[in-house]
Order: C-alpha cells, then structure tokens, then sequence
C-alpha cells in the first residue's frame, strides 16, 4: 500500500534531533553521539553507515531508550509519530518497545532461546503486549509464513539449533514484526551470513518495507548493502553527521570528504583487475586430491565414527609471487583446507607439496620446513596475538624459531615493522594499543619473519573496517610484488578477492567446483554456484560509479 | 590507521612489568592493604620471637591457668608458661608450615594440571587422580598420611600439600583448555614454537592469576587443616607449640581456665582474615583487567 505513496508525502514516523549520547570513561567522558538529527518516513528504509566507533550502534540504541550504562542521553529529542520517547518513563518505554519499535540483531544465534521451540518464542513476544493464547499461535504461524519459512505449522515446533543462519535471522524478525511495530531498528543484520543468505534476507525486508509500510533504520558498515536496500543514508563519522540524503545522491556524489574516502576505500567488483605475474611461474605450494576427515577427535576405544571430510578432493596450486583466491560460504571447508596444509589438520590422503618437496606425512623434519615456508595469516587481529606479549615479542618468538641470532634480532624486528608500515619504536608495545588494522599488520610481520614462501591468509581482513581493509590490502600487495610470496587468499568477500587475487578457486562443500584466473571466474562464470555467488553479492555496480 | 595510540616511552624490560604492577594494585585497595599489614605484623612477630623472648617456649613456673594479666598477656598454661610466649613460637610454626607447603601445592598442582598439553591420556589420568584426593575429607586424608608418616612437621606439610593439589590442578588445567583455543597459541604452533615453549609463554602466564588468588585462599585452609590436625593430637608433638596444639591443650582446660584459648584463637582468626582480605582483593584487581 505505502509503496504507492510518493516519498514527499509521507508521514515523518522517527525524528531525532540533536541527539548527544555521552559516556564517562576514567579517561574522560566521550561524546559517542554528538548532536545526530534525522528524519525516518513510513515505509522508508534509512541505513546508517559508519566505521566501528563511529557511534552508528549508540545512535539506534538510544532509539530503542537502551542505552547502557556508563551512557547517557545527554541531550536531544527521539520523536515517535509526535511522541518524544525520552519523556516516558521505564515501564511505558517498555509497553513501546515490540510494539512501536521492535529491534534485529546482528547475531540471531545469540538472540534466539536454544531451549524454546521457535513457535513459543514468538508468541512470547505477542502474548507480553496482551494478545490471548489462540490468537498468539495464529498470529505466530502467520508471521513463519510472511518471513519465508516453509511449513509454519511444523517449523512452529522446532527448536532453534534446527534451523540454518538464514532461517534463524527470518525467525528473529518474524518475533520483531509479531506485535506490527511501525518502526524496524536493523543492527547489521546480515554481517554474521553469508552472502547468499544475505541476499535473501535484504529481499525480505524489501518486502517487509512494500507490504507492511513499515518504518526500518538500517545499522551497516557495507556500501554495498546500503546501495542495494536503503532510500535515504547517514552516514556517522566520529559520533557525527558527516553527510545524509537520499542514496543515489550520496554515493553517486558524495559531498564531504570522509564520505568519499569511504567510498573510494571500497572494494569493487568492476575495479580493474591485478596485472597478471611475471610469467613461468614457478608452483611453490602444491596441493593434490587432498581430503580431510574432521571427525577424527570424536574416536573412541571401541568406536570409530564415519568419516566426514571437510575437504574432499581439491587440488590447486600456488606460485611464486601468485595470489589464489579461495572463496566460499561458511560451512565449505576453505579453513579446514587451510588448517591441514599448514598441519593443524591432518590429511586423510591426497598430498600436499611444498618447494618440490612432499610434506605430507609430517615428520618431525618436514615440519620445521613446513614451519620455515608457509605461514598463516589470521582472520582475528584481537585474538591471534597474546595480549601479555609486546608486539616486539611476538616477533621476537618467530624469528628465534627460525634460528636467528640474538644480535639480529632487534634489527630485524624493526625491519620487520617498517616493512609493514609501522614504526620501529612501537615495538615494545602491547596489543592494546594497537588499532584493529596495526594489529593484522603486526600478524603480517609475524608471519614474514621465517622469510616464507607462501603465506596462507585466512579471511585477513574481513574483521577490519573498510578504510584499514584497503590499507591491508595496498600492504599486501606491495609485499608480494616485493618479495615474491605466493599468497593462498580465502575470504567470503568477492570483492576483496577480485582485488587481490590472480587467479580464484570456487569451494563449496569441500571441493572446488571452478578455478581460473580472476577475469574467467568473474566475468565468465561456469559453475552455477559461481554464478549464484557473484548474483547475490551486494556491490557498487554501474549505478553508483562516480 | 585512524586510531593512533599515545607513543610508548617505556623502554625495553625496565621497570615493573605490568602483571607485577596489577598485583600491586590489589595492596592499594583498604582490603588488601589491611591484610598485608596484619600479615606482616604476624610475620615479624613470629620471626622476632626468640630475640623477645630468649628463654624459648617451655619456660615454666607455679603459677599455672592464670588469667590475661599486663605480666602475662594470654594468661599461662597449665604448666605456667606464658601463652603469648608458646602462640608466638606457635605462629613461628605455622608460618613455617604455610611457606614451604603453600607455594610447593601450587606449583606442583600447577604442573599437574599442565600435563594435558604433552599428552591427553597423561592430563585425563591426572584429573582423575586429582578428583580422588579431592573426595578426601582433608583430616581423613591428614590421618591417613600421619599413620604412614608420623605425627609432626613433616606429615602436616605433606598433608596441606596433597589436599591443595586438586583446586590447583583443576584450576590450570581449565586455564590450558581455554589457551589451546586461542589463535595466538596456535600462531605460536604455526611458527613451529615447541610445545614446552608454548606452554611457559602463552598458556602459563594465563594461567596464574587464578592460581595466586587460590594459593592465598588456600593459606586460611592451611592453617585450619594444621590446626585440625593439631587439635585431634596428630599435628605438632608438645613441648613445641602451633596455634592448632595451643587450642588442643586449652580446650582441655575449657572448664577451669575458658581464656586459655583466647589468645590463640584471635590469632589464628586475625591469620586467617588476612589472607582472606589479600586473596579478595587479589581476585579483585586480576578479574578488573
């Protein structure tokens, strides 16, 4: 109904305004919110981008009156159809909340109850705002039906675990949508699925938006899913506004300069491609039918369970100064794949070559020279270094296992930091005060110091903003083409991959259903899981080339 | 890099390393700063004990189950030496106990617990082991060691140390199986890091904040299991006094002198509260972070 009304003249359903959210700190009170007004309409959606701390998350929970201690609103109005929310007391904002405003979140595992039957839990929600029990189950089943889920009745009865990512995110909004709030606040809802998942979810709440008019504040980091699904953007910068319009207007032509920064700093799936290496390739890591059972740990005295190979035939190569991409969902053996070529796994059978050299069976001496040439990379720069360790130490512990001299080491620390693009002097630090991105780079350096030959990268960048991605990403680069590492790049992203990589595998289920150079799997597509991949994945495309 | 942290000054390895710093920081809390004060007070006057009193323990005179009195601050026995004198000397003996038998259960506790990450059969074994001695009542297993041993100083601390053995083990242990989890333990493994060296320098260090915290509550065990002991006979053999003899003797006197275990017991309480203080505060600053 809502969608036939034009824009301009529908009614102002959310009206922040001058919102200052504070925080006291023993370092001092932080402005996580410093004076944000918006705009929301029926039946719009509005996404808020910004980086982590920019203030993005505070903004919607101050909307849903949640803001937690030490915060507080400081100033400012939050403004429901006329209403100011900030006005009302405990028990009041809390009749409201479900039934005016409702909330999704980012992890649907975390906010489903594992031991309720997912039917029981949304008439829970319906049966708090006063609905009696028969018309809360068939309200309930209602709702499965309109969030996409098959056969309501029996979905009903089942509990969450039963229930994919996907599945379990439509079951958190069925809950959101059962008392029909008129206002949606969406916490990256997305970010913890996979992209085809994605896809689906973000058409569902397109629907949601069309039929139901509702109202819905779209939380993201991702320009691409602010292209896809929003009408109009803010976009925060430091618990600021630093820019807001309609979407065409503000990534076709941002105004303001951390706007476009953002925008230039984003991968893009029609960017020009990697200048192929210098041919002859010389293949340095060499994987062959390799299969990897991970369901070994669960072996009894007396039982020994089927097998369940993670990883189940593939074979690829990387070469020097090469970068493979791998990609696929989560679930398809890609860090399994990783894990066994390094030797945290075990290989089932296949082999795995490395320097001409077969390495396989991983004696005691073929791991000092699986150690001493590959490296691995971590997706988690918060939890691969030991915060009890300076980063100076953390080389430190990689280049005495080399076999480096006491006398070189500091020098070649500081190289080492300088190579990566920080300072030598930082060296006696500790994790916590590095950034997220300083961070990863300290785990490059970690990784370079046993001068390997092909680092294994496993979704290094995905926990990074998208600003610092694009550094990691320059910094990767120049490294290779440097010092001639073959990188094994694995990631979700397509986009990140596309830039990155030479040439790019497809892994789903545990075997490689394509490889080819970058432009062959992206513009060439064989494989139709490929094609539904690169579909489904949110992207800049030629609407918003500046 | 958006975020630039404020440049470190701190040169290499100098100063007080943090970890160190935190466990001082539990001294500034009022808790903490009671309980080291009484403790050191204890301590010194246990240690100072035969400069005061040269003439030792057993000096005995007529005037036998006096009350508290300015010339006798506990009163005296009933072979008339002075209890302040023996609950002195008896400290003496407890603290002699506590420091060899406390820091020997947490380190070998600790490197029980350990063991699962050389070998997982050795570390299922060794908890199992551990959880036996853990349904041992600790004057059941006091007893016990005693009839092998003998009464005295020796059995007791070989008593205090076994039944502190399985919160210790345990303790490291759940330490080590979150540790193997993380990525920097298996970076480390990556690197090609032996799994000794992981052990000392990633896994370790987590591992002792819970196991200093335990190891101060497990002093105010230490001194109820020794005057446990004491208490039913099988502990410190008279003539040499401990809190736990004093209080055995004088609950035999309860009738005819009820202050001869005064002094004693306010002691072994003020003991006892000043470990516990230390340990809260400790707990207190190391779950800060």
């Amino acid at each position: 109904m809502s969608a036939k009304i034009p824009q301009e003249n529908r009614e102002v359903l959310l009206d922040v305004h001058d919102l200052v959210v504070t925080f006291d700190t023993p370092a001092g009170t932080i402005r996580a919110v410093d004076g944000v007004s918006f705009e929301l309409k029926r039946g719009q959606i509005l996404g808020i981008v910004g980086e982590s701390g920019s203030g993005k998350s505070v903004t919607s929970r101050a909307v849903m009156g949640m803001v937690r201690s030490p915060g507080v609103i400081e100033s400012g109005e939050i403004a429901l159809s006329g209403n100011d929310l900030r006005r009302l007391n405990a028990k009041q904002l809390r009749r409201r909340r479900g039934k005016d405003l409702a909330m999704i979140f980012q992890d649907p595992q975390a906010a489903l109850n594992p031991v309720m039957r997912i039917g029981a839990q949304i008439e829970e929600s319906l049966l708090i705002h006063g609905s009696d029990k028969a018309t809360a189950k068939s309200r309930s089943l209602e709702l499965l039906d309109q969030v996409g889920i098959p056969n309501p009745t029996t979905a009903a009865e089942r509990y969450p675990h039963e229930f994919s990512g996907g599945m379990k995110q439509r079951v958190v909004i069925a809950i959101a949508l059962a008392n029909s709030p008129s206002l949606l606040i969406a916490d990256e809802p997305t970010t913890a699925l996979d992209v085809t998942i994605q896809a689906q979810i973000l058409d569902l709440i397109r629907t949601l938006r069309d039929d139901l008019g509702v109202a819905i504040l779209f939380i993201t980091h991702d320009m691409g899913v602010v292209a896809e699904l929003c009408d109009d953007v803010v976009v925060m910068y430091h618990g600021r506004i630093v820019e807001k319009g309609p979407v065409e207007q503000v990534l076709r032509a941002p105004r303001d300069p951390y706007t476009i920064s953002l925008m230039d700093a984003v991968p893009r799936i029609d960017a020009p491609l990697r200048p192929t290496p210098p041919a002859t390739p010389k293949p340095v890591l060499e994987v062959n039918e390799l299969r990897t059972d991970v369901n070994t740990n669960r072996r009894g005295l007396f039982r020994r369970p089927e097998p369940i190979f993670a990883v189940n035939g593939v074979s690829l190569q990387v070469s020097e100064g090469e970068t493979l991409g791998l990609v696929g969902e989560s679930g398809c053996g890609k860090s399994t794949l990783s894990r066994t070529i390094v030797g945290i796994n075990k290989a089932a059978s296949g082999s795995i070559t490395i320097d001409g050299r077969d390495v396989t069976g991983r004696g005691p001496r073929d791991r000092r020279f699986i150690s001493n040439n590959i490296q691995y990379v971590f997706q988690d720069p918060y939890s691969s270094l030991n915060p009890r360790r300076t980063a100076g130490q953390s080389l430190e512990e990689a280049l005495v296992v080399v076999g480096v001299p006491a006398s070189e080491i500091r020098a070649r620390c500081e190289d080492l930091m300088e190579r990566v693009g920080l300072n030598a002097d930082q060296l006696d630090r500790y994790p916590y005060a590095f950034s997220g991105g300083q961070r990863q780079r300290i785990g490059i350096a970690r990784a370079l110091a046993a001068r390997p030959k092909v680092l294994i990268l496993d979704e290094p960048v995905s926990a990074l903003d998208v600003s610092i991605q694009a550094q990691i990403l320059e910094l990767l680069k120049d490294l290779q083409d440097e010092l001639g590492v073959g990188y094994l790049f694995i990631s979700h992203d397509l986009a990140v991959v596309r830039n990155i990589s030479h040439r790019v595998a497809v892994m789903y289920r545990g075997q490689l259903v394509e490889q080819g150079t970058t432009a062959q799997v992206f513009d060439n597509p064989r494989d139709e899981y490929t094609r539904k991949l690169l579909s489904s994945t949110p992207g800049l495309n030629e609407r918003f080339t500046r | 890099m958006t975020t630039t942290a404020p440049p470190s000054r701190r040169p290499r390895r100098s100063g007080v390393s943090p970890s160190l710093r935190r466990y001082g920081a539990a001294l500034k809390s009022p808790r903490g700063l009671v309980g080291i004060i009484v403790i050191l007070v204890l301590a010194l006057l246990s240690v100072s004990a035969p400069l005061l009193f040269p003439d030792g323990y057993d000096v005995q005179s007529s005037e036998s189950l006096l009350a508290p009195s300015f010339t006798h601050l506990f009163g005296t026995d009933e072979l008339g030496r002075d209890i302040f004198v023996r609950s002195l000397y008896g400290l003496r003996t407890d603290f002699s106990i506590i420091v060899v038998a406390v820091p020997v259960s947490m380190i070998l506790g600790t490197i029980l617990g350990l063991i699962g990450a050389l070998s997982r059969v050795a570390g299922t074994i060794v908890q199992r082991v551990l959880d036996i001695i853990l349904g041992f009542p600790g004057l059941v297993l006091g007893i016990c060691i005693v009839l092998v041993v003998g009464p005295g100083w020796v059995s007791l601390v070989i008593a205090i140390t076994i039944s502190g053995l399985p919160a210790f083990g345990r303790l490291a242990r759940a330490a080590l199986m979150s540790q193997m989890q993380r990525e920097y333990v298996t970076a480390a493994e990556t690197l090609g890091v032996s799994r000794l060296t992981v052990l000392g320098r990633h896994i370790l260090p987590n591992a002792i904040d819970p196991i200093l915290v335990q190891g101060a509550v497990f002093v105010v065990q230490a001194i109820f299991i020794e005057a446990a002991l004491s208490i039913v006979g099988l502990g410190i053999q008279p003539p040499q006094p401990s809190l736990g003899a004093l209080l055995n003797v004088g609950t035999r006197f309860i009738n005819q002198a009820p202050t001869y275990i005064l002094g004693p017991t306010v002691l072994l309480l003020l003991l006892a509260l000043a470990f516990s203080l230390l340990a809260d505060a400790l707990n207190e600053t190391v779950n800060r972070k």
